[in-house]
């Protein structure tokens, strides 16, 4: 079991901070150049307004409510262009206060046998800890949290091993969420989220790769 | 029906402005509220059904029929897709237009998940999406990705092209370019 069994894999980018939601909209952005004109008008728009904007383009799905602007993409051709989406946007509203972001990796897996797929949350959090108080524990959900981030920056690093919210080739999945979130205090946004960019792929990488080596510890 | 129409008209007029036009938001605020409110009422009404059911005014509405009122579903993810591509064994390169011969376009392309390594390729004009090709220009940044798509679970193997769209840089971005090198410069001096 590698991580070649990757059948998915999803991103999201949240910005936490103080938002216009009504300025980031299709148009804004086919307006802006930062879209494809055609990308604009084929939007589908759930809510323009005030205090919330929903809407997508395809490829990517927006969400901004006044203290939270969130970008998300299913297909990872697209990783890129949703980088260069949010730092065009915020080169463009670059008064907008800032406080954290976060790049968010959802991996999807496919384990393709109940075995495997056992021994997957045991090799976890053993289960045999569990068997004296439990008949047949398994393992559902998992979150580990690092609260002073190896890199020394500002923010906290959380893996979340779950279930998959989506339907995978087999019913033995798992989702290994990755949340690299940043705190800004006093470098502007732009900078940290270009420079943490590769290091949160690279990161990501590592942590999925060294999730599959301890599965093949015995 | 006619006293619906001379309310509806009513809350218009009531959002008119001084000049006597419509205010646009604040028409389409009080759409949404009303359709807020109609929602609100009706899990009222729902609620006031599963405690007093056996009160003859409610039972007498449609609401009695539970079937047809559905509860409203949250999703842990809020965002919503109508339709989901998901992709797998992706390949993918960032490419920067060396020559452009006629409809011929050469183009050195680094590979994103290694990016020592680089290739020089040759593609025709016609391979960009017609709203990307007014981007075409020596020099341009382009995204170039193959892999498995599976939409909806049909897998197919796809090649996307997608042109860069940043805009120019400006005095801050060159300054902050050459802040970046002179740290640079002056940490290697510090290392010898």
């Amino acid at each position: 079991m590698t991580s070649d069994n990757l059948e998915a894999y999803t991103l999201s980018i949240v910005v936490i901070g103080a938002f216009n939601p009504s300025i980031i909209q299709p148009f804004w952005l086919a307006n802006k150049k930062l879209i494809r004109e055609q990308e604009g008008e084929n939007a589908n728009v759930e809510v323009v307004h005030n205090e919330i904007t929903k809407f997508s383009i395809g490829w990517a799905s927006f969400e901004i409510t006044r203290d939270r602007f969130a970008i998300m993409t299913t297909q990872e051709p697209f990783f890129e262009p949703v980088r260069d989406l949010v730092l065009e946007i915020f080169k463009i509203l670059k008064e907008t206060p800032i406080k954290s972001f976060g790049i968010n990796h959802s991996k999807y897996f496919d384990l393709r046998d109940q075995e495997r797929h056992y021994q997957f949350g045991n090799k976890l959090a053993p289960l045999h800890n569990w068997s004296d108080n439990l008949n047949d524990p398994r393992l559902q959900t998992l979150e580990i949290l690092e609260t002073k981030r190896k890199d020394g920056k500002n923010g906290m690093y959380r893996i979340r091993v779950q279930p998959p919210d989506i339907k995978l080739s087999t019913n033995f999945g798992v989702l290994i969420n990755l949340n690299d979130h940043l705190d800004i205090p006093k470098e502007d946004f732009i900078k940290l989220f270009s420079e943490n960019w590769k290091p949160s792929f690279l990161r990501a990488n590592e942590i999925t790769e060294l999730i599959w080596e301890k599965q093949r510890t015995k | 029906m006619a006293s619906n129409t001379s309310l509806e008209k009513k809350h218009y007029i009531s959002h008119q402005t001084a000049d006597g036009n419509f205010d646009k938001n604040r028409i389409t605020l009080f759409a949404l509220n009303e359709e807020v409110n109609k929602r609100v009422g009706e899990i009222e009404m729902h609620n006031k059904f599963e405690n007093y059911s056996t009160q003859q005014n409610i039972l007498n509405q449609n609401l009695n029929k539970e079937s047809s009122f559905k509860t409203p579903v949250f999703e842990k993810n809020s965002q919503h897709f109508g339709r989901r591509i998901y992709f797998s064994k992706t390949q993918k390169w960032v490419g920067h237009i060396l020559e452009i011969n006629g409809d011929l376009i050469t183009a050195k392309l680094n590979d994103i998940n290694n990016p020592t390594t680089y290739e020089i390729a040759e593609f025709d004009v016609d391979e960009v999406p017609p709203e990307d090709r007014v981007l075409i220009s020596e020099g341009a940044g382009f995204y170039w990705s193959l892999g498995q798509a599976n939409d909806n679970g049909q897998i197919e193997k796809r090649s996307l092209i997608r042109f860069q769209r940043t805009k120019p840089w400006e005095d801050s971005d060159i300054n902050q370019i050459v802040d970046t090198a002179e740290d640079l410069y002056s940490k290697l001096r510090n290392w010898e």
